[in-house]
């Protein structure tokens, strides 16, 4: 079968002052279609480098990255854009809710650009915030805030869903609903989805499991049998 | 250098584009409010100088003629110093090169230099000598207009003989600083002439010897001259005494004050606006600025800094930015101070300049902008400075709550992107309130600039299209029948020729008295006109109409009975009754129908002048017959005074509006470059994580923009409202006892401020657009919020 987004031998060195920093330095990797992939690696192996390579948000240094047969490494600006538009969710780790927007209407800013989204309502449902609907974020818990970014990402129905650290800055009870929304997205959606995270804990409840460090890809196995968010513990 | 003290410069690097917009506006505010203060305080300086060299007089009198023994009299008033009686006299002139005929005005001189009063300043040449028949020295701005140097002559016909006059010396008089043909509107360099002459040449000419019918007093200083004005009527009655008066009524003085006056609005009050304006400005953005670096404050707390330490490095930061204005402003003013002071001394042909380039001035200006600057950036340390550090390194995440506009369905009906607009901009109403009312002084300012010449330009319009629609008027030695005037028709190209009065008159009323020139207009005249500021005409009958201001300075109201005491040979008051006031812009005036004024005056039937409406095709044979005409006194030509007021008031102005103009542009400029950029300073995560989200550099600034132009929107009428009522602030304060310029602000102006400030809008959008296409879409999603 075709995989969603395909790398091959991913390189990205950038310049920090007068050292130039390698983040990564040769990532091979497929992703399939529906695949609940968990990103594991300590602060500084290049996860969150991989994952916005991935999310078209930057470019790798050497390399390819293709996305159902499309070259994302020689993409525009303009079709990067129409990429992350089209075809890929974020949930960043600190929600990067828009203040002035209600729940609602902060799915909405994305269904609004979408084809054919789910109804910001129903996006919201899916997170278990149908009763929240008409709050602004400062009304709202940090987990509720993670959630409306949730069904932010997820409205769209996008092939990629993308998640770094979505637990970072949540209490445990909080995380793992978040994780259970994003578990149950992945069920019922279908997108591929990459979570990043250091906390090895979240790997059981992935298809797959991959380890970063010093930018290479070190790890990479599938769980025979997946847990469900709820019975994680950390 | 401590660490805090590199983050200082380091800021400052980062802000750079920020901090030059600041600092920008700063040393406008600074320049102008410098250059300007120093250029009035150096002329007021240069023109008291040279009075005081000079030894100008302080009391004039016109009269019939006296023996010269009346002048001991007036010598031993108390507090007279020195008594200058002499003959003047009103010339035609001949001049090579010049078809119009010339007027000139002949002053009688001791034939020695160092006069005890009104003393020359002998450009070139030399001073005229005794015993040498018809020598003269010439007025340097009628010389250099007409090329005449000494060995030049000219041809004056004075009291009806034509004589001719050889130039020896070019020279300037405190008395003639700026010299205005009495009857004229403005001064025309190119044709009016003084012509200083020695006594005993005029007094053959005039055939008047031992007699005078001029006289000038010099006072001791301190001396009041109100008694001595009154002790020289009073002297000089019984030889028809015209009337004594002092500097204020002084013609070239008046002329002089009024030029400098209307510098002084330009120089003292749009200055101190935009130094204001600029401050005002800088006063906001900086407070807007410093609540951006809250995390910074709160993390160097955090760090134990104490709240004296942040605060003042903040204000550090602060008065970097402010003294790199005043540092560039202070030096820029005073070298456009010196430019100005040079400019306009040349203008005024001060022979001395004392260029005063005061401490004080620089220091004033530059207090107000460092206080400016300091109590804007106070005003949000104190309230950031008391947060406790974990509170300010905690983004403020800005609380919105369901508004007036939600509740009322009005927000479901717009875009999610209009409503971000919608609902920020209404979140913090004073936030968004002091931007708009920042851009709109922007364009206030840009207005003020512009219309500094609009009240002058219409007030040249109004006197020069409306009141005067003659060729020639033509001033006549003596009164004469009204029958004579269509002899006049048969002079070469007359087509029309309209006779009327003018007679010297002061007006009395309520222990006040005003002099005027009491106007005869003929009933069906078209050539002579009353009209007001708007071009509205009023039609003089039996009663007077006198100029609004003058009839407010004495009280007087329409239907009251005014006393007019008539200043032509025999003295006397007459009444008449005040039938209408007009806002006219240009000197003390009263109208009457001729034939009215003829019976209040007990000489019907005269006239003293007569307008010409002429073909344009015969003018050259016109002035050659009026040049040798024995009855006129004075030749205008209103052309040619049209074109030196023109171009004297476009020299004198266009100078100073244009470096007002200029720096009014950078204000505006750097005004709404600020406004748009802090406002992206203050959103920019939030667009960023919109473009991650998938919105286009389009998509997402068109948020940013439309929030930016909503708030300049406002600004636009705002400000051109606002620019209206400081330039009519200005417009009084540039209004002199002569002059009364109008509150016009043109539409041309008010375009000109709308374009620079959409320009500058649309410059700082761009600027704002390159920044959101740069957005680092990575770091925004490891930053928190």
């Amino acid at each position: 079968m075709e995989p969603v987004l395909r790398a091959e031998g991913l390189a990205k060195s950038y310049q920090m002052g007068e050292v130039e920093v390698r983040a990564l330095r040769g990532v091979d990797l497929e992703l399939g279609a529906g695949e609940l992939v968990v990103l594991l690696g300590a602060s500084g192996s290049g996860k969150s480098t991989l994952l916005n390579i991935l999310g078209g948000l930057d470019v790798p240094s050497a390399g390819r990255i293709v996305y159902r047969g499309c070259d994302l490494t020689l993409a525009r600006e303009r079709a990067r854009t129409a990429y992350r538009r089209d075809h890929v969710g974020f949930v960043f780790q600190f929600y990067n809710l828009v203040p002035s927007l209600t729940a609602r209407e902060n799915v909405a800013i994305v269904t609004d650009l979408a084809d054919d989204p789910l109804s910001p309502e129903e996006a919201l449902e899916i997170v278990g915030l149908s009763h929240r609907l008409d709050h602004f974020p400062a009304q709202m818990s940090g987990g509720e805030q993670q959630r409306v970014a949730i069904a932010r990402a997820i409205a769209k129905r996008p092939e990629v869903l993308l998640c770094d650290e979505p637990t970072g800055a949540l209490d445990v009870e909080t995380g793992k609903l978040v994780l259970a929304a994003i578990a149950r997205v992945n069920r019922e959606l279908g997108s591929t989805t990459v979570v990043i995270t250091h906390n090895a804990v979240i790997a059981a409840m992935a298809d797959r499991v991959l380890q970063l460090a010093d930018g290479r890809v070190t790890a990479d196995h599938r769980n025979t049998s997946k847990k469900a968010p709820a019975e994680l513990a950390w | 250098m401590r660490a805090l003290d590199r983050k200082l410069f380091r800021d400052l690097a980062r802000m750079k584009a920020q901090v030059i917009a600041i600092a920008l506006v700063v040393a406008s505010g600074v320049a102008l409010f410098v250059a300007t203060m120093t250029t009035y305080r150096s002329l007021r300086a240069s023109e008291a100088v040279f009075y005081r060299q000079e030894r100008f007089a302080q009391v004039w009198s016109g009269l019939g003629h006296a023996p010269l023994g009346v002048a001991r009299d007036l010598a031993a008033l108390p507090g007279v110093t020195a008594v200058d009686a002499r003959l003047v006299a009103r010339a035609i002139l001949d001049v090579r090169g010049l078809d119009e005929p010339a007027s000139g005005l002949l002053v009688s001189i001791s034939p020695r230099p160092g006069h005890e009063l009104n003393d020359l300043y002998v450009r070139r040449g030399r001073h005229v000598e005794p015993g040498r028949a018809d020598e003269v020295m010439v007025s340097e701005a009628f010389a250099e207009k007409n090329h005449l140097g000494p060995g030049d002559s000219v041809t004056a016909t004075v009291a009806g003989h034509r004589t001719s006059l050889h130039v020896v010396g070019i020279a300037l008089s405190p008395e003639f600083v700026m010299p205005v043909e009495p009857g004229s509107a403005a001064p025309d360099d190119r044709r009016f002439a003084i012509l200083w002459i020695a006594r005993d040449q005029l007094e053959a000419l005039l055939d008047m010897t031992g007699s005078f019918n001029d006289v000038a007093l010099l006072l001791a200083p301190g001396t009041d001259e109100r008694p001595v004005i009154a002790a020289v009527d009073r002297i000089l009655a019984p030889y028809g005494g015209a009337g004594a008066y002092g500097r204020a009524n002084q013609a070239s003085h008046v002329m002089l004050e009024e030029h400098i006056d209307q510098l002084r609005g330009l120089t003292l009050l749009v200055p101190s606006i935009f130094l204001l304006v600029s401050a005002f400005l800088v006063n906001v953005v900086l407070a807007r600025l410093i609540a951006t670096q809250r995390e910074q404050i709160g993390m160097l707390k955090a760090f134990g800094y104490s709240n004296a330490r942040v605060a003042i490095h903040y204000l550090e930061l602060t008065l970097l930015i402010v003294v790199l204005g005043v540092a560039v402003g202070i030096p820029v003013g005073a070298w456009l101070g010196r430019l100005m002071a040079v400019f306009y001394a040349t203008f005024f042909r001060f022979p001395v300049l004392v260029l005063e380039l005061e401490p004080a001035v620089a220091a004033g200006g530059a207090a107000v902008a460092v206080f400016a600057a300091v109590a804007g950036a106070l005003g949000t340390l104190r309230h950031v400075v008391a947060m406790p550090p974990i509170v300010a390194m905690t983004p403020e995440v800005p609380a919105f709550r369901r508004t007036l506009l939600d509740r009322a369905g009005i927000t479901p009906l717009l875009s999610t992107a209009s409503r971000m607009i919608v609902r920020n901009l209404t979140k913090r109403p004073l936030r968004s309130g002091l931007a708009s009312a920042g851009m709109a002084l922007a364009v206030a300012v840009v207005v003020v600039g512009g219309s500094s010449a609009d009240g002058l330009h219409r007030m040249r319009d109004v006197q020069f299209e409306a009141v005067q629609r003659e060729d020639l008027s033509i001033a006549l030695g003596h009164p004469r029948a009204l029958g004579t005037a269509r002899e006049l028709l048969a002079l070469p190209g007359v087509q029309r020729a309209e006779p009327y009065r003018v007679v010297p008159a002061r007006l009395l009323g309520r222990g006040r008295r005003e002099d005027i020139a009491l106007y005869g207009l003929p009933e069906g005249g078209v050539l002579r006109n009353v009209v007001d500021t708007n071009f509205r005409n009023a039609r003089p009958g039996a009663g007077v109409i006198v100029t609004a201001w003058t009839a407010r300075r004495l009280g007087l109201v329409p239907g009251d009975l005014l006393s007019i005491e008539i200043r032509e040979n025999r003295r006397r008051v007459v009444t008449a009754r005040l039938e209408a006031t007009v806002e006219d812009p240009l000197g003390e005036a009263g109208y009457m129908e001729l034939g009215a004024l003829g019976r209040l005056l007990g000489e019907p039937e005269t006239y003293s002048h007569v307008n010409l409406l002429i073909d344009p095709s015969r003018a050259p044979a016109l002035y050659a017959e009026l040049k040798q005409a024995p009855h006129a006194m004075a030749i205008g030509i209103r052309r040619s005074t049209l074109a030196s007021f023109r171009s004297m008031s476009d020299a004198s102005l266009d100078f100073v509006r244009t470096i007002v103009l200029v720096f009014s542009v950078i204000i505006a400029f750097g005004v709404v470059y600020n406004t748009a950029r802090i406002a992206l300073a203050e959103r920019g995560r939030e667009l960023a994580t919109l473009r991650v989200l998938g919105f286009t550099r389009g998509e997402a600034s068109a948020i940013m923009l439309g929030e930016i132009a909503i708030l300049a929107a406002p600004a636009i009428p705002l400000g051109l409202a606002l620019g209206y009522l400081l330039t009519g602030a200005v417009a009084t304060s540039m209004t002199g006892s002569r002059m009364h310029v109008p509150l016009i602000v043109s539409p041309p102006t008010y375009a000109f401020a709308v374009v620079v400030f959409v320009v500058s809008a649309l410059a700082s959008a761009l600027v704002v657009r390159r920044r959101i296409d740069q957005l680092d879409l990575v770091e925004v999603l490891k930053a928190k919020d």
